[in-house]
């Protein structure tokens, strides 16, 4: 399949993702099924009803023609590497600790994202640290990981 | 009815209180300023910060947050023809226009006024109808609240997406989403997969945060960046008889406005090109209209203002969300312990009533922001994205975090930041979702309630009347995209 083939079948792609998940979670809550109660009370008749209707939705979506041209939104460097960026900051921040962390991603995320102007980018990525330093530990008294630098 | 007004204005005559509107307005029309930006962002990004504060002054910072945002986008779509919020899209038609002609004081004027004026006809709307509603919604038992789940989330799914299906489905795994934890009526758990702390299910607020601002981030970044606006503008004000000339205009699209804004699903965007439509096929002036017309400023601009109001009737009433900004709120109010519907009107009467005056004020802080600072606010156009992107990353995963002193709700928003990311891509409508993560709990808790009820038995959903009358109005609304998009159309296509 080629890309433009890709792209006029996201969505049956996509549904067919839907329905292998849905399938699987629908048989494993059967596992849990009545012990305190049962029929139309029991806890798994509602998820089960849902994702029943996801199956069905996803089928139709399916089989649904597919009509006019086909929007091409591709996922760019840029976003994959600001999403890879976050997820390690959120996977690193407990161990390592908000304040240590924080200047350093504010700094290259723009850096990653094209932005030139260094002096700019550091000073805004300190203000910024020291500034919700302030409101959350200061005025909120919203406790944030300190890590390296915790008890 | 005055008493409750007086109680309404001795809640916000309080320093904290009315500085947290003044911050709130200026916040907002900063955050309706920056593209990308919209109001229910600016009101997810906001929610972490209230979390220590009382929770009069933290709802009043929320909804002045909303109220100033959808007026913020204005400036922007005036100023540069960027929206700066989706719903200002059909303001930049005639705003821009007026820019360009020279004249973006007059639009820029026009849009202030005319967002105020609409804003308080929407507040007049809330404070008239949320009382005798809440007083009907009082008797309302499980099969009504159920029916009045599936009645908001039909037109939601059906309103926000040109492709139905699509919606609906969307819809569907939000409402499986929020299945997950403990049971609320059995105490098993569903889909926890021994992560403790998703036994409570997944937390509301970090979600909204990921679905909105992460989000808004990861398809930011992806945005050409580097062209930064700068703009110079000349600042001539109407005249004050042109200005007040448009009453008409004012009142025409704060009355369409707020309606849309009571009924479920449709928000502020919709809103504003229904209304720029509705007022051109009415005005003298129509073929004046997308060629620099003040009146094609002032009708979006009073309609999306009056639309604020609006959805906090059903917000407040019977909470129900009008839009996805209120399905915010909402899980602000729930966050400070404060459970909408028609109770609140007598246990928490001081912040039904505090959020009316709270409201009112903050026309008149938008109106004098608006007004006097119109020149200061366009620097903020020409601040730098890449900046603003990487600070609303911190944001959302600091204020995920303070949320529970937890890296699990973390990690949830992060999710479905890339949950909301993706469906963008596949073009998929993201409303639902928001709404069915709303609405879900309610949606279950009613459905098995009024099962225990009837002993498992399904008719007890038609055989009482409201609810059957409810269900119905479900079942009309799937074809309701066709009538918006007539109405939102109209006129657009010659």
């Amino acid at each position: 399949m080629n890309m433009t083939g890709y792209f006029h079948h996201r969505d049956r792609v996509f549904a067919l993702v839907v329905i292998v998940l849905a399938t699987i979670f629908y048989s494993m809550i059967g596992g849990m099924d009545e012990p305190y109660s049962s029929g139309a009370l029991a806890a798994s008749t509602y998820p089960r009803l849902i994702l029943a209707c996801i199956i069905v939705l996803s089928c139709l979506l399916i089989i649904r023609p597919v009509s006019g041209e086909p929007r091409i939104n591709s996922i760019s460097m840029r976003g994959l590497a600001v999403i890879l960026l976050v997820a390690g900051y959120v996977f690193v921040i407990e161990s390592v600790g908000f304040f240590v962390l924080t200047p350093v991603f504010l700094f290259i995320v723009p850096l990653v994202v094209g932005y030139r102007h260094h002096v700019a980018n550091a000073a805004c990525a300190v203000l910024v640290t020291v500034a919700l330093y302030v409101v959350f530990i200061l005025v909120l008294n919203i406790p944030l990981p300190a890590g390296l630098l915790g008890d | 009815m005055l008493d409750n007004l007086l109680l309404g204005f001795s809640t916000i005559a309080h320093l904290p209180v009315m500085a947290a509107i003044f911050a709130g307005v200026l916040i907002g029309i900063l955050c309706g300023i920056l593209p990308g930006l919209s109001a229910s962002t600016a009101v997810a990004l906001m929610v972490p910060f209230t979390f220590g504060m009382d929770p009069v002054v933290a709802i009043l910072l929320l909804v002045s947050v909303y109220m100033a945002g959808e007026y913020g986008g204005s400036i922007t779509a005036i100023a540069i023809g960027t929206p700066g919020t989706p719903a200002a899209a059909a303001t930049m038609l005639d705003g821009y226009e007026l820019t360009k002609q020279g004249k973006p004081g007059l639009a820029l004027t026009t849009s202030v006024v005319a967002s105020s004026i609409g804003g308080m006809f929407g507040v007049i709307v809330l404070f008239a109808f949320s009382e005798p509603l809440a007083r009907v919604a009082l008797s309302f038992g499980a099969p009504e609240y159920f029916s009045l789940a599936v009645f908001g989330l039909t037109i939601i799914a059906s309103l926000s997406s040109d492709n139905l299906l699509k919606g609906f489905l969307i819809m569907f795994l939000g409402l499986f989403l929020k299945t997950i934890g403990l049971d609320g009526f059995t105490g098993e758990e569903r889909y926890t997969f021994g992560v403790d702390k998703l036994a409570d299910g997944l937390s509301l607020i970090p979600a909204l945060i990921g679905l909105f601002a992460m989000a808004s981030v990861f398809y930011g970044v992806e945005e050409d960046l580097r062209k930064s606006e700068r703009v110079s503008l000349s600042f001539a004000m109407p005249r004050l008889r042109k200005l007040f000339g448009m009453w008409k205009v004012y009142l025409h699209a704060s009355v369409l406005g707020s309606i849309i804004g009571v009924l479920p699903g449709a928000g502020a965007t919709i809103t504003s090109f229904i209304c720029y439509n509705e007022v051109r096929r009415f005005s003298p002036n129509k073929d004046q209209f997308g060629k620099g017309c003040l009146e094609g400023v002032a009708a979006p601009e009073a309609g999306n203002n009056a639309v604020v109001g609006g959805s906090l009737v059903p917000l407040l009433t019977l909470g129900i969300p009008g839009s996805a900004t209120a399905a915010v709120l909402l899980g602000a109010l729930m966050l400070h312990n404060i459970q909408p519907g028609p109770l609140l009107f007598q246990t928490n009467g001081e912040i039904v009533y505090g959020i009316f005056a709270g409201l009112f004020v903050a026309c008149f802080a938008q109106l004098l922001f608006g007004l006097i600072g119109v020149p200061l606010w366009i620097k903020v156009i020409s601040a730098p994205r890449p900046l603003l992107l990487s600070i609303i990353a911190v944001i959302s995963v600091v204020g995920s975090y303070g949320y529970n002193n937890s890296i699990v709700d973390v990690w949830v928003m992060f999710g479905f930041g890339l949950l909301g990311y993706l469906l963008r891509k596949l073009d998929f409508p993201v409303t639902p979702i928001i709404l069915a993560l709303v609405l879900g709990g309610i949606l279950e808790e009613n459905f098995r309630r009024a099962l225990i009820v009837s002993r498992g038995d399904y008719v007890i959903f038609v055989k009482q009347p409201i609810s059957a009358i409810l269900l119905v109005m479900a079942a009309l609304s799937l074809t309701s995209p066709y009538i918006m998009n007539k109405l939102s159309r109209s006129g657009t296509e010659k």
